[in-house]
This record gives C-alpha cells, sequence and structure tokens, in this order.
C-alpha cells in the first residue's frame, strides 16, 4: 500500500519537475543576452528614466483583463499582487510564461523606430499548506527593465591624413533592471476574509550603455561608457481580500481585495566604466542609498454566475516621494545621474483597470472543448511614473484580450494573451509609442501530497 | 505522462520563438532629444586631433653597417659603400664612406690556375654589382684598394668601427677608376699585389678555411670623388683569371662593411629636421602629458592612435641638381625608450608582442612599410597602446599617478630593399645609406604638417 502511494507522488513529482526544469531552461535563455535581466532586445525610450519600465504582471488571467485582478478568486491562478489570494489553493502551481513586444517609436518631427524586445514575466511557485486556507507562494520576475535603444551616426575624420574620414554611430541603450523574488503566505481567517503578507528582494542592476562605433572600418576601437547603479533591498507587501456571496443574485459573488507594499529603502552603488566584459575599467564608484514609495491596490470583481468575471482595479504609487542620496555627477569620471534627470522627473504613478472573462460552458466539464476556454478582454489608462521633461505627464493606454485553453490535466492552463497600446505623446519633443505584445504562459497544476486510496 | 511533454514542447517552443523575435529591432535616433536637456542622450561623437611633439635633433644611433654572410642574422641585400659626398640638403655636411670587403675560399680551383708558377699569368680583379649611387652621378671615380692588415671581425660593425689596412701599398692599380652608374664595376688589381698573394689565392686546403685564415679583405676608399656607391654584398666576388686559358675563378664576398664618417657638421635647412643616414642622426620626439592638449585627455577614451613623421620630399628633390642622384630611402626605424620608473612594463607587455625590446629600455616600433619613403607611420596597432596605457598611468588613482609610458621616441632612418617589406621587417637595421631625410619642423605648413601623433578620442 506504501509502494503504491509513493509511485504516485514519484509520477506527479517527476511531471512538475519536468516542468520546473523546462522553464528554468526558458528563464536562462532569456538571459543570455543580458545577464542582468530576463530581458532580450530594445524597448521603450522611456525605460531610461525613473528605474526602467515597470512591470506589474501579477497573473496571466489578470494580465488579459487589463492587468488589475486584485480581488480575483480563482483556482488556477495566484496573482502575485494580492497574497491574500494565496490562501485560495488546491493545487501545488507553478506558472511561467515569456512575452514579446514590438514598439512604434515616434516623434514630433515624424521620425519613427520599431523596436522589439521579448522577456520572461514571471515565475511562480505556490502550493497549499492547508486546502484552502493557508498557502504559500513564491515568485521571481522583473520589478522593473530598462531596455532603451536610440542611435546617432555622424562621420568624422581619422588618422593623420585631414581628408579621410570614416562613418560612426553612437548607440545608446539600456539594460537590466531590479527583479524581485518574492515569498509569502495567504491565510484564510473566515470564509469572507483572507490575509496574506510576503517578504520582497528587490535587487538588480540598471545599465545605461553609450557605445560609438564604426560600421565600415575594424581600424578604430569601439568605446563603450556605462552607467550603472546596483541597488538591493527589502520590503513587504500586505493583503487582504473580502469575498461576499449572494449580493445582487443568487450564487453571485462580490470581492474586494486590497494590498499594499511598503516604501522600499534600497542600497547599493552607481558606478562608471569603460569598455565592456573582462577588459572593463571602473571610473568610479559612489555608495548611495534610495527609497521606492509604497504602493496601494484597490480592486472589485464581481462574479455573477459561473461563466462570467468582471474587475475593476486602481493603483497608486507616490513616486514623487522617491527619494535618493546619490549626490548629482561632478566630474567626467562620474557616474551619470540616478535617476536620469533627478527626481523632477518622476511623478505620481495611478492606473485604473477593467477586464472581463467568460467561460461559456461555465462549470459544465462535458461541455465541448472551445466552450471551455475562457475569453478574457480588458482595458487600462495609466499615468506613467516617469515625466521626463519635468513637466508632461505622460499616460499609457492599452487594450487586452486573452485565451486560457485547458488541458487534459485538471488544474492547468495555457494562455496567449495580447495587448495593444500607446503610451507618450510628441509633444514637447517627447516620444509616443504604439505596442503591440503577445505573451505565452504556462500555468501548470497538480495535487501533491495526496494519498491515494486503493481499492 | 507523453501528452503532457508534447503540450509542454508545444509552449516551450512558443516561448523560444516569441523571445527570439526580438531580434528585429530597428533602433533609429527617436527618442534622443527625450529628457532634460542636461541628461539627455548626448556626447560619444569622436574627435581627431594632432598632438605634436617636441623635436630635438639629438639622437645618435650608429647604424650596423656590417655583415657576414655565414652568420645570423641573414640580410638580404646588404651592400657596402664607398665614396664622399656633399649633399645640398646637409648643408656643409661631407659624408665620407669607406668599404671592407672579405672574401670566401674555395675548395677548387680551375687546374690552370692552381698550377700556375708565375704570377703574370694570372689577372685579378673586384667585380662589384653596384646597387646605390649618392651624389653626382657624371664623371668618373678614382678608387684605391688597400690590404687589411688583420682578420677584421665586421659581423654587425658599427659604421663608426674602421679596420687597419696597409695603405702604403695599394693593391689596386693606380689608375683604378668606376663608373657609378655602371651595374657592374671592376677594379683591376696589381701584378705585384698577386705575385705577393699567389700561394694564398692557391690555397684550397681546409675547404678554402686556410685561404680565409690567411687573406684579411680589402678595404676600398674613393677620398676625392664627389658621389658614394654602393656594391652588393652578395654579388661581390676577387676574380682570378689566367691569362692564355682564359679559365677564371670567383672568390665570393663573405663579410663586408662601411665606415661612414661626417667630416662637416650636417645642418638642416630652416624650417626642418635632419636625420642624417649612415651617422645616425636622428630625431627625438617627446610628448609631455602634463601639458596641453594631452593633459586634458587623460580620462577620454581612445578609439585610435597613430605616429607620424612626415618626409618633405619635394623639399628634398628641390634641392637636388640635375646631375645629383639620390634614392629616398626605403624605410625608417622608430625606437621608444621606456620611463626609467620599475614599475613600467616591459615591451611585450605593454604590446603584446615578442622581439620588440632593443637593450635595457628601448623598444623598437614596428611600421607601416608602405608609408616610406613619404613617411614613417606607427600604426593604431601600436600607437593605441602607447597612449591608452599612457593616459591610464597618469591618471590620478586614490590621489596617485605614474609616468607615461616612454619617455623619447627616435626616428632613424632605415633604407630598405623594398617599401613593401611588410612592418616586421621594419624592426630590423637598415642598409647602410647616407641619405639625408627632411623632416618638417613645427613652423612646416599644414602639407606636410609637423611630426604628430593623430588621436581619435571620445570624450566622455
Amino acid at each position: 500500500m506504501r509502494d503504491g502511494s509513493m509511485q504516485v507522488l514519484s509520477t506527479q513529482r517527476f511531471s512538475l519537475f519536468t516542468v520546473l526544469l523546462a522553464m528554468t531552461a526558458l528563464l536562462a535563455m532569456a538571459t543570455v543576452p543580458t545577464a542582468q535581466a530576463q530581458s532580450n532586445g530594445e524597448g521603450t525610450i522611456y525605460s531610461r528614466f525613473g528605474l526602467g519600465s515597470l512591470d506589474g504582471f501579477s497573473s496571466s488571467q489578470s494580465q488579459a483583463m487589463g492587468g488589475g485582478g486584485y480581488a480575483l478568486r480563482s483556482l488556477n491562478y495566484n496573482p502575485n499582487a494580492n497574497p491574500a489570494l494565496w490562501s485560495d489553493q488546491v493545487y501545488t502551481r507553478l506558472s511561467g510564461g515569456a512575452g514579446f513586444q514590438s514598439i512604434s517609436a515616434e516623434d514630433g518631427r515624424g521620425n519613427s523606430g520599431q523596436l522589439t524586445s521579448g522577456n520572461v514575466q514571471a515565475l511562480q511557485f505556490n502550493f497549499p499548506l492547508y486546502e484552502r486556507t493557508l498557502g504559500v507562494g513564491l515568485s521571481f520576475q522583473p520589478y522593473s527593465r530598462t531596455n532603451y535603444s536610440a542611435v546617432r551616426t555622424g562621420r568624422a575624420p581619422v588618422g593623420p591624413q585631414k581628408e579621410t574620414e570614416a562613418e560612426y554611430e553612437v548607440n545608446f541603450s539600456g539594460s537590466g533592471g531590479l527583479q524581485r523574488l518574492r515569498g509569502g503566505l495567504g491565510y484564510r481567517i473566515s470564509d469572507a476574509l483572507s490575509v496574506g503578507a510576503t517578504a520582497d528582494l528587490l535587487f538588480g542592476i540598471i545599465e545605461s550603455r553609450r557605445r560609438t562605433q564604426w560600421p565600415d572600418t575594424q581600424a578604430l576601437r569601439d568605446v563603450i561608457v556605462s552607467d550603472g547603479v546596483q541597488l538591493s533591498g527589502l520590503t513587504s507587501t500586505l493583503g487582504a481580500h473580502l469575498a461576499l456571496a449572494d449580493v445582487l443574485a443568487s450564487d453571485d459573488a462580490l470581492s474586494v481585495g486590497a494590498s499594499v507594499t511598503l516604501p522600499a529603502p534600497l542600497s547599493g552603488e552607481r558606478y562608471r566604466t569603460l569598455d565592456e566584459d573582462l577588459a572593463r575599467d571602473t571610473l568610479s564608484v559612489q555608495r548611495g542609498d534610495v527609497t521606492l514609495p509604497w504602493a496601494g491596490r484597490l480592486g472589485v470583481s464581481y462574479q455573477p454566475n459561473a461563466r462570467w468575471s468582471f474587475t475593476l482595479d486602481g493603483l497608486f504609487e507616490p513616486w514623487s516621494t522617491f527619494s535618493t542620496s546619490f549626490s548629482s555627477s561632478g566630474g567626467q569620471t562620474s557616474p551619470a545621474r540616478f535617476p536620469v534627470g533627478g527626481t523632477r522627473t518622476l511623478t505620481d504613478r495611478w492606473r485604473l483597470s477593467t477586464g472581463a472573462e467568460v467561460v461559456p460552458a461555465g462549470e459544465d466539464n462535458l461541455a465541448g472543448y472551445f466552450a471551455q476556454v475562457a475569453y478574457r478582454f480588458g482595458g487600462y489608462v495609466e499615468q506613467m511614473y516617469v515625466r521626463p521633461d519635468g513637466q508632461t505627464n505622460l499616460y499609457e493606454f492599452a487594450a487586452t484580450a486573452g485565451v486560457s485553453l485547458p488541458t487534459s490535466l485538471a488544474g492547468t492552463r495555457i494562455d496567449l494573451n495580447t495587448t495593444v497600446g500607446t503610451r507618450g505623446t510628441t509633444s514637447n519633443t517627447l516620444v509616443r509609442d504604439t505596442f503591440v505584445g503577445v505573451s505565452l504562459h504556462i500555468n501548470f497544476g497538480e495535487r501533491w501530497f495526496q494519498r491515494r486510496k486503493l481499492r | 505522462m507523453f501528452m503532457r511533454l508534447s503540450w509542454l514542447c508545444a509552449v516551450l517552443v512558443g516561448g523560444a520563438a516569441l523571445l527570439s523575435l526580438s531580434a528585429c529591432s530597428d533602433s533609429s535616433d527617436v527618442g534622443l532629444g527625450v529628457g532634460p536637456p542636461s541628461d539627455s542622450l548626448q556626447g560619444g561623437q569622436p574627435l581627431t586631433l594632432d598632438v605634436s611633439p617636441s623635436l630635438a635633433d639629438t639622437a645618435r644611433d650608429v647604424p650596423i653597417t656590417g655583415e657576414n654572410a655565414r652568420q645570423p642574422p641573414n640580410r638580404d641585400a646588404w651592400r657596402f659603400l664607398a665614396g664622399t659626398v656633399n649633399d645640398p640638403a646637409s648643408g656643409p655636411g661631407v659624408i665620407e664612406a669607406e668599404g671592407y670587403v672579405d672574401f670566401a675560399g674555395r675548395n677548387s680551383l680551375p687546374s690552370a690556375i692552381a698550377s700556375a708558377d708565375d704570377a703574370d699569368s694570372l689577372t685579378a680583379e673586384l667585380r662589384l654589382p653596384t646597387v646605390y649611387l649618392h651624389g653626382i652621378a657624371d664623371g668618373e671615380i678614382s678608387v684605391e684598394v688597400y690590404d687589411l692588415t688583420e682578420e677584421a671581425t665586421m659581423d654587425s660593425a658599427r659604421a663608426d668601427a674602421s679596420f687597419e689596412a696597409d695603405e702604403m701599398n695599394p693593391a689596386s692599380v693606380s689608375t683604378a677608376q668606376i663608373s657609378p652608374t655602371d651595374s657592374l664595376v671592376t677594379i683591376e688589381l696589381r701584378q705585384n699585389w698577386i705575385r705577393q698573394n699567389l700561394t694564398v689565392l692557391q690555397d684550397t686546403s681546409d675547404d678554402g678555411l686556410s685561404f680565409e685564415d690567411n687573406f684579411s679583405g680589402f678595404k676600398i676608399v674613393a677620398p676625392n670623388s664627389e658621389a658614394v656607391v654602393g656594391f652588393s654584398s652578395s654579388d661581390a666576388a676577387l676574380r682570378l683569371t689566367h691569362v692564355s686559358d682564359t679559365a677564371s675563378a670567383d672568390f665570393p664576398a663573405l663579410k663586408t662593411f662601411t665606415h661612414i664618417t661626417e667630416r662637416n657638421a650636417a645642418s638642416a635647412p630652416t624650417g626642418y629636421k635632419l636625420l642624417q643616414g649612415g651617422v645616425g642622426a636622428g630625431l627625438t620626439m617627446e610628448w609631455d602629458f602634463d601639458a596641453p592638449p594631452l593633459d586634458t585627455l587623460r580620462n577620454a577614451p581612445l578609439n585610435r592612435a597613430e605616429i607620424f613623421v612626415p618626409v618633405d620630399t619635394s623639399e628634398l628633390n628641390r634641392r637636388t641638381g640635375p646631375d645629383f642622384s639620390r634614392p629616398l630611402p626605403s624605410g625608417f626605424r622608430v625606437v621608444a625608450t621606456r620611463h626609467p620608473d620599475p614599475d613600467t612594463p616591459s615591451c611585450s607587455n605593454i604590446f603584446g608582442v615578442l622581439g620588440l625590446a632593443t637593450g635595457n629600455r628601448a623598444c623598437t616600433l614596428p611600421l607601416v612599410s608602405s608609408a616610406a619613403p613619404a613617411a614613417a607611420l606607427v600604426s593604431n596597432d601600436i600607437a593605441r597602446p602607447i597612449f591608452a596605457q599612457s593616459f591610464r598611468r597618469v591618471r590620478e588613482t586614490n590621489g596617485t599617478s605614474d609616468p607615461p609610458l616612454f619617455t623619447t621616441f627616435r626616428v632613424f632612418a632605415a633604407d630598405r630593399q623594398s617599401a613593401d617589406s611588410g612592418s616586421r621587417a621594419t624592426l630590423q637595421p637598415g642598409l647602410p645609406t647616407t641619405v639625408p631625410v627632411l623632416i618638417p619642423d613645427q613652423t612646416a605648413p599644414e602639407d606636410p604638417g609637423p611630426p604628430r601623433a593623430t588621436l581619435t578620442v571620445t570624450p566622455l
């Protein structure tokens, strides 16, 4: 009897272990080009400011519903944004996803550029300690991402003969970002109320590079000047979730969720270097501290029946309170100012999102395949936390959609999401991005630690 | 399980495809102006500037002019010189060259020569292919040939060395004259000389070594000439000919050497520095890293560097009369002297190349051979480490700095067989030469300009 249960357990562990290995491989693929982030390619110029583009990924379900879902309960997902939702777990779950985004950037003069990037969006591992009562969540995902790229070209005389010229390119690029390693618990206090808390480790390197290169000749050496900042620190997120039933109709459900991330004191150093890789020569290093602002999230979700879910969410982060002890740059060898442009380029961030999900089959497990597919759509508007010129607030608008494909494994779904939107403006020498993104996620869930009874 | 894995594979392939799509970017200048002016994306434009060194005609490095065909290094196309020249480009300077040649023995001789009892049945002559002419080309030159009194060690001897000769009794006939424009000149030796040396000339024992032990060689001078003539070392020969039999035997040259002296001190025309071949007068260049503009470039990343020493060939040609012949040197030699600071890296550490060290503190720099005769050019591969590492050393770190790598750079004329002999060949001593080279100084017009380091930097 013991042998039989061990075999079942061993098989289940093998399958999840295989997924874990595969996701690790996917993560490694993404990190090879830029060792400091799970990102590859080039993105918005606005990622040059602040800490980069903030990544608020919570779950693939919430991503397709506008990015909120702070109150959205689901057995198939464990949203990162509100740890109170981790109390509602049945399956041991491993989730991961990769995304691709294409940006068409346009400035006020009508110039445009095409930028693409790929990235791993998150790796999440959750399991219940007590089913539907106490759950554990672990995750590793980007907190911010810097991946801008812009090029200036020109010609310069070279060599002792004045008439000899060579074409050069000055490539400005950013890489890296902060990562967040999170661990926490969600606990259901009663049928209506759940709470949760996490400990979050933020760490990473944000680096800006200026590479002067010579596309037509090997006779001139490239010059790479890098300004980087390396930061790490701890913070915490506290969450609560209130679930109410039979509110507007029988068998409906109304949930209210909220979470607060505490201000995050980070310390580290910024540096300026010459060259790259092993030949890198450090010009200067300066230690300092920064404090990231708190973040508040509030969401409502309503499920009138088993087929439909609706969400409405809001986020607020007072980035105007961001503080730093890194002093302004001095001489030629000093690192560039952090954040770029100073704190006056930061402003409060808010975000409103809404979304809906429909599963035509509802709870009918015998319905056709496409009736069991979840169809999601949503949208959001966001005031960005960066304000590069110090006066023009920037907004991001996007529509989201996605499908969630059930698999033969109960608790496992494969999600395909897309986002289309725009950010910024072409006024005041700024840039408007029009972006299209797609992402692919696997949400793998199995029951673990369950002994099957042999008859 | 198979179904799960197929799902998993499909997802992974899809994820990898999403990540790989990021290679389709097309960066542009969009976004360069975003941000406050003080922190906009600017800079990175390279800047090229010429940095002139201080110049002094104080360098002296008497060149090697001796060669032994049996001793390494084997120098192809070596030559030895004889004659006197007063080059208009050198001002009052008169260069006098005396040639020395010793011959290899033979292990056999034609029977008519080997058995000749009477010196009158033989004639002897020096057969010297001409490969170099510097001076007035028309007319004939009287030459004199003397026996060396003892075996001379000509191998790698420098031009200021000399070997004793019996100048009371010339070996050549008193009327010996050569035409410097002939491709081959012959100098007839006296019958009396043949008579005195008949036994030695007929000695083929020890594969000719006995001849070499007993015959010390010749000194060839042309003290009253107006040109210096150069003879091929590898093709020069002493020829014995039997008068009636017409049999002949050549003794090939084994060792050659040229002694070069300067009778009156040469001086450069106004606006020029003079490199004087043969006597080893060169140009000393020094770059001051504590003075502008180098002191402002300490932190500037270096894209490229070259050291360029132009030669004003048109000025040289302008100072040449219609009958005056002057070859342009097909090469130069640049020797950098390392700073005496004990922490100064070795030549091989600086350049990552072995074989550049010359003496304790000197590094011979490879040159771009094809730049000659118009210039001595140190390429980016060599010049960049010099300046990049010097900038790094003089840059203050924790309140201290080190001296630059090199104190001086000395430039000499070093003639080559051909200009395209490759940069490695520019490390070798040049062929014996007497030609002057005019280097424009700081007062020179823009073209060709003074010696300079041309640096392309990208300011931080």
